[in-house]
């Protein structure tokens, strides 16, 4: 799914500038108005919007001021672009949530740089806030941490770092069987390691979950799989 | 010369559009000041000012600037200055523009 990005601005030459330097990255989303702009973010989730200030049916800050009183769009990542370049208008910008403040006329590239930046942010805060709760497990991708939940309390599982990538990485494609070198590729970033390495920490993964270590599947001749047998679901810590 | 439009390669397809664009905004500046419409007058200089280095012609963003600095507090003689100096710059290097 291609990342989403909502262009709030009523020069269609700067739509076009925006257009170019994006292309390929994001797919564009156009609004011309305030009036537009709330009716595209009603209707689509949207990853970041590009913000002007001076619009024809009001100013861009009191988007952004709804957007952060909003529970749903109170993280998505707003960026002001604007050939308003004074220091009043930017304090007012940040003041409001604003996550950057870019000045007309604009590089491309510097867009481009900037745009990127703040997607990268907000997927990294996106996976950070993440609990997967698979069968009785908890797993915290901030902390690192998983958890045996038993009576509504959750006791920790102490995992090394390898383990709790390998652990992540079956639990959050519940029932997919991996082979030992896509396991490789996905937890030890393709380094050189022994495929019989994967085992060892699979056995010992096993040993460490104890009630729960028939989560962790072999598949005869393929690999592993993860099957708590109740699927798995994102919640946010 | 050192203010000829100086796109990237990515947009140099779009600059030509861009330049019809502008010189089709003389007459508008000109009917708005006339009228004495300074709003309107710095709309289109504030988006000249945002748009012009985008395409290569910073040169019109800074006409644009002053111009949209100089119909904020109604001081006319100043537009018209800057519009000439648009008028000029257009006609200098707008229809090498446009052949390319």
């Amino acid at each position: 799914v291609k990342t989403v990005v909502l262009v709030v601005e009523d020069s269609p030459e700067v739509v076009a500038l925006v257009e170019r330097a994006l292309a390929g990255e994001v797919r564009l989303r156009v609004a011309r108005s305030l009036a537009e702009a709330r009716a595209t973010i009603r209707a689509e989730r949207l990853d970041l919007i590009l913000l002007d200030i001076s619009l024809p049916d009001g100013e861009g800050f009191e988007l952004c001021g709804e957007l952060r009183s909003t529970p749903e769009t109170k993280d998505v990542p707003v960026v002001f672009l604007t050939g308003r370049g004074g220091i009043v208008d930017k304090l007012a910008a940040f003041s409001l949530g604003a996550d950057d403040y870019i000045v007309k006329p604009f590089d491309p590239l510097e867009l481009l740089v900037r745009v990127r930046t703040r997607l990268e942010r907000s997927r990294h805060r996106d996976r950070s806030d993440e609990v997967l709760r698979v069968g009785d497990l908890e797993i915290n991708v901030a902390s690192m941490k998983v958890g045996l939940v038993q009576g509504g309390a959750a006791r920790p599982i102490l995992l090394t770092s390898v383990q709790f990538r390998l652990l992540y990485h079956l639990a959050s494609h519940e029932r997919q069987v991996f082979d030992r070198a896509q396991l490789i590729r996905a937890v030890w970033n393709g380094a050189v390691v022994c495929e019989r390495t994967v085992d060892t920490h699979l056995s010992n993964l096993r040993r460490k979950l104890g009630p729960l270590a028939d989560y962790l599947e072999s598949v005869r001749g393929v690999g592993y799989r993860f099957c708590s047998g109740e699927g798995s679901r994102k919640v946010e810590s | 010369m050192e203010d000829e439009p100086n796109p990237d390669h990515e947009i140099a397809d779009l600059l030509p559009g861009y330049l019809a664009n502008r010189r089709a905004d003389l007459p508008s500046i000109h009917k708005a000041l006339s009228a004495g419409e300074f709003d309107r007058v710095r709309v289109l200089a504030h988006n000249m000012k945002g748009s012009g280095a985008g395409y290569g012609c910073a040169t019109l963003s800074e006409i644009g600037g002053r111009m949209e600095a100089a119909a904020k507090i109604g001081d006319m003689v100043a537009v018209e200055e800057e519009l000439a100096a648009m008028t000029e710059w257009l006609g200098r290097v707008a229809p090498d523009q446009e052949g390319a």
